[in-house]
This record gives C-alpha cells, structure tokens and sequence, in this order.
C-alpha cells in the first residue's frame, strides 16, 4: 500500500527536526531516508510510526489520513536500531507477539505463522532461546520475522544495519534485499551509511537539516545530484571539489598564479556552465573513479605529487596533491605500482565533470 | 591481592561481626532471667522458650499486627504511585520535570524531628492521631521519595524502544507499560518494595510521636519491656526476634530478586 507524507513539520522546542518534508513510498519500493546524524531521517520515521506527532502536516497510508491513529492502528511494522526484543520472553513469544496481542488467530495457527516465518529467516532453531542468548545477526532476524509475521501495510526500519559487524552487513543487505523482492510490501528505512542506501533502495531521499534535498533512484542521485551536500554525501571515496573560474576560452582556469592552469571542458559541460553560472567562479565535482594517475606525464591534465597510495586489494586509491593546489583523490589500476612522493599526471575523464555553482551550491544541469 | 583463603577468612570474619548480635539476641530470648542478667556471659544452657510465651500472652502480638497492617498497606501504596511517578518522569516530557523531581526529592532531606510538630498539631486537629489511616499516610509521605527517586532509574533503565515496538505491535501505551515494562522493571521494583518495607517497619521517631496505644506499632513497644524493678531482656529479646523474623524471611524468599534490582543498571 501506498505510504506518503505531506509537508510535515516537527520541532522540539527551538530546534527544527524536520522542516516540510513530503515523500511517497509504493508497494514494491524501498525508499531509503538518507542523511547525516541529526538531519530529521528518523524523526520523520516516527512520525509515520505515529510515535511522534508533526506540528504540522499529514501522513497517509492509502487513501487513509492516519494522523490521529496510534501506531498500533496503522497497520505498520517497525524494526528498531536496537531490535527491542522482550528480554524476558522465548525468540518464540517474540516473534509471535504482535499476532497474540490481536487475538485474532488460534493459538495453533499462530504457532503454525511463526514456525513458518522463522524457517523463512532460517532462524527455526532458535525459536526456544531467549534474546540474550543470539548474536546480533539473529536477533536482527527475529526482529524481522515479528515485523513480517503480521503481514502489514508497510514496514519501518530504523538503521537496520547499524549494530551488526562490516561483514555480516553485507550479508545482511543481500537477505533484506531478497527479502523485500518477495514480499513487496512498501517498506521506508533510515540509514546514515550512504552504502546501505545505495544498495538497498529502489530510491534514495537525502536529507539535511530537516529538509528532503533530493529524492531519486541510486544512479540518479549518484551521477546527477542536485548540489554539492548530496554529491559529497554519496560516493566513497567522496567526490573531488576543485574551485575553478570559467576562463571564456573554452573552460576554466583553476589554481592561482604560477601554476594556474586552463582546462577545457567538452561541450555539454561547457555550455551550462557558461549558460547557466551567475558569475565565473564554481565548483567542478570529479569522482574518484573518473580520474587515474600515470606516470606518464605527456597523458595528464593536471599534474601532482602522491602524498598517501591505499591499496585495499580490488581497488587502489592514490591520494594527489596538484601542482595548483588543490589535493584530490584518484583511483588507479589495482595492480598498479605507486610510490608516495612521485610526481604523476592525472588522467580526468572530462564528460564526467559536474559543475556547481558557487554561491548557492547547486549543480548546474546540462541541458 | 590476597590470597583465596585470606578473602574467604576476611569474609568470614566480617560475617561473625555482622552476625554476632543477633546470635545474641536469640541466645538471649531463649534464655532464662537468671542466665539474661548474669555479668558473666554462660555459653551453654537449656534453652527455654518461657519469654516468648510471655511475649504472646501480652499485648504485643497486637503491636506486631499493628505493624503488619501500616507497612504492608503503605509499601503497596507507596508502591502505585511511585512507580507511575517514576515512569512519567522517565518517559513523558513534562515542563519543569526536574524541578518536580527535585521538589519530591527534597521532601526526605529535612529531618524528621522538624516535620514531627507540624505533623502532630494536623493529625490533632483532623483527628488521624494513634489511626491506622494517619500512620499509613505518614509512612507514604516518607517514603515515596525514595520510591520514585529508584523507580525512575529502573525504568529509565529500560529501553524506550521496547514500549514502542508494543505500541507498534498492537498494544496501547498503557498496555505496553503493563505487559513489557513491568515485567523487565520488576527485579528493581521488588528490590526498591523490599527496602522501604525495611524502613517503613524499623520506623520509631513519627510512631512514637503519632500513635498512642491503638495503632502503636512494635517499634515503641519494645521499650515496654524496660519495666519498673529491671529490664526485661529475655522478653524484649524474644520481641526483638519475632519483629525481625518476617522481614527477613522475606528477604531470604526474593534474595536474587533483590540482588539483581540491586545491581541491575551496574553491568552493561
């Protein structure tokens, strides 16, 4: 079922949490709420919860305002950050709690419900233990199985993957995106890990301050953010910002004195800058992966000195500090042999270049 | 630092102390008068249960049921609204909740002679002296400090979130306070019923200045047995042992209970 928010607003006493933020999820979505600590994500969570009322604004799910509604009459699930199981109670009771507390199933057929969804999870053997004794790993699992046991109209998550270690994370990732495959059901999950998002949505909503910066799917956000706080939030490493003056010849200039440099840019990339930009000064964003060292002089842009080289096996970071100044990172060939305290060239795939403009921070769009 | 059997003998050692006296006071209630007053201490005699008999035929049992009737029904009240005070202050935003907490709070530091004159011309006046209602109201005024004070760190305790996922799951606030929190807030709560049970049935200064003979609890009938031509230790000790008896068997039945409410916030 369609979940959505309308220009909801909340503060707590003069800090303003979330500041008109409106979003939608369908069935079949996984929309993630994406930002950094602080930024409203999950208090706009808890509003839709209805654990939290907004100051003002609506929430709906369906054709159906909730805004009055408890939480226990949206028909929604929840997975907290720390999994809130009921210490005292069998992974057994757990799970089949929210169906005992509704009373509206044998206690048989519950039975028969929580034997199924746990062998669904994989976590049947350990439906006679307590929650003390599972790794975080399982207790993730059952916090699922309670959520989904009762087949709601959406499911709540609260950075699901905060508390479990790298490795499992991954793992974990992978199941919840099965998962959701499966079942379809319009799910909404914060998270401050933009890995997570990336992977996990079909669309990301990236927030700050309260406010919903840009909602889009994965790609979109990644390759055409709509300013610089989305486009430094995404990417790992984040994006290189070079501040450069358009030079009216064909590009922009970007460094100072001796060691200014002109660089041209292709077409597309040109032409809103020059069209769109207020004034000469902006921002150039290049990823990592659009620019690679050589030692090739002749086949560079712009050239620097390697201060730190990170291999980390499938990939290889070189960190660069250009001869104009500005310090960039680049990533070269895995295998390739890097030494610190080189001079190289950097190769820039130019197509790739994202213009900003300085004053407001917005990307300027190619037309 | 020390040895295991160095700590097991200093252990030991602390236990003799701490339990000597009230060794002395059950050799002291099964003794006779004779063996009761003797400079010389006798270490082994018949033992006579001649006090205790005499204990229950006067009045104290009555005393003793006195006691028995004002602290239980005034821990269970103490009980109800200390721990709803407590949650609401470990929950709910409430403007100037620290205020009210400390207000509460400051109503245990004064001591208590100060509040014993005031307490008594209001007793007076509305008729609540030597009542079994004033001496419960009274313990309730004193102890809900306390009450609410431990209760409100036990729940603080507990993690919001499990409320909410009852909320989430299908049950009300209340409900969820009842079937969740209670329950993983109960070895705390018993721990915190436990000791003002103690306090409340130890009690002497407010008894004293409040009851006469009708509500009198054991606390001030024990200097009964101080009689005219001597000090009847025997008896009193015999008292003594059946006033302490209840508390700490008691005790002994919810001793893990006490001890993890005791330590329950100390290992994370």
């Amino acid at each position: 079922m369609k979940v959505s928010a309308d220009r909801l607003e909340k503060s707590f006493g003069d800090v303003v949490a979330v500041d008109g933020v409106s979003l939608e999820v369908e069935d079949g979505e996984f929309l993630v709420l994406l930002g950094p600590s602080g930024c409203g994500k999950t208090t706009t969570l808890r509003i839709m919860a209805g654990l939290e009322r907004a100051d003002s604004g609506h929430v709906y799910i369906g054709e159906q305002c909730v805004d009055d509604l408890p939480p226990k009459d949206r028909d929604i699930a929840m997975v907290f950050q720390d999994y809130a199981l009921y210490s005292y109670m069998s992974i057994f009771q757990n799970i089949a709690f929210p169906l005992k507390v509704r009373r509206q199933l044998s206690k048989v057929e519950i039975a028969e419900r929580v034997r199924a969804t746990a062998r669904q999870l994989e976590i049947e053997h350990l439906l006679d233990r307590r929650p003390t004794e599972t790794s975080g790993g399982e207790r993730q699992r059952v916090a699922l199985a309670r959520a989904i046991i009762r087949q709601p109209r959406a499911f709540l998550l609260d950075e699901p993957l905060s508390n479990i270690d790298a490795k499992l994370r991954v793992l974990m990732r992978a199941e919840l995106k099965v998962l959701h495959r499966r079942l379809q059901t319009a799910t909404i999950c914060v998270s401050h890990d933009q890995l997570d998002a990336m992977t996990l949505g079909t669309r990301i909503a990236i927030m700050d301050r309260g406010q919903v910066r840009q909602i889009g799917t994965p790609l979109e956000t990644y390759t055409r953010p709509v300013d610089l706080f989305v486009a430094s939030f995404l990417g790992m490493p984040p994006i290189n910002l070079i501040e450069a003056q358009l030079n009216g010849s064909g590009g922009v200039d970007i460094g100072t004195g001796l060691d200014r440099t002109a660089v041209k840019l292709p077409p597309p990339v040109l032409d809103a800058a020059e069209r769109h930009a207020s004034q000469p000064d902006v921002i150039l964003g290049i990823r990592p992966e659009q620019l690679q060292p050589t030692y090739h002089l002749e086949d560079g842009i712009l050239q620097g000195d390697v201060y730190v080289v990170e291999p980390i096996g499938s990939d290889q970071y070189a960190y660069v500090t250009l001869a104009t100044g500005e310090r960039v990172i680049s990533r070269a060939e895995p295998r390739a042999e890097l030494t610190v305290d080189t001079r190289i060239a950097v190769k820039w795939n130019l197509g790739e270049t994202l213009v900003f403009d300085k004053v407001t921070g917005l990307r300027i769009a190619p037309s | 630092m020390l040895s295991s059997t160095g700590r097991y003998a200093l252990l030991l050692l602390a236990l003799l102390i701490a339990l000597f006296p009230l060794f002395w006071l059950v050799r002291t209630s099964i003794s006779t008068r004779r063996i009761a007053l003797a400079e010389e201490p006798v270490w082994l005699f018949k033992p006579t249960f001649d006090a205790y008999r005499s204990v229950f035929e006067s009045d104290y049992p009555r005393y003793l049921m006195n006691s028995a009737v004002v602290v239980t029904a005034s821990v269970a009240m103490v009980m109800i609204l200390g721990t709803l005070a407590g949650y609401s202050l470990a929950r709910f935003p409430i403007r100037g909740k620290e205020d009210w907490f400390f207000y509460v709070i400051t109503t245990r530091m004064g001591p208590p002679v100060a509040f014993a004159l005031p307490f008594y011309i209001i007793y007076e006046r509305t008729d609540l002296l030597d009542s079994y209602l004033g001496m419960i109201v009274m313990y309730v005024v004193v102890n809900l400090a306390f009450a609410v004070w431990m209760t409100r760190s036990f729940f603080e305790d507990i993690p919001k979130s499990q409320e909410e996922s009852a909320m989430v799951d299908g049950l009300s606030r209340l409900q969820a306070f009842l079937r969740v929190t209670l329950p993983q807030a109960a070895p705390g709560l018993i721990a915190t019923a436990i000791f003002i049970f103690i306090i409340a049935w130890n009690e002497f200064f407010y008894a004293a200045m409040l009851t006469r003979d009708s509500a009198r609890t054991f606390t001030t009938a024990l200097p009964q047995f101080v009689g005219f031509s001597r000090i009847r230790w025997e008896e009193m000790a015999a008292a003594s042992v059946v006033s302490v008896a209840p508390v700490m068997v008691f005790a002994a039945l919810v001793r893990r209970n006490l001890v993890r409410g005791l330590t329950f916030g100390a290992v994370k």
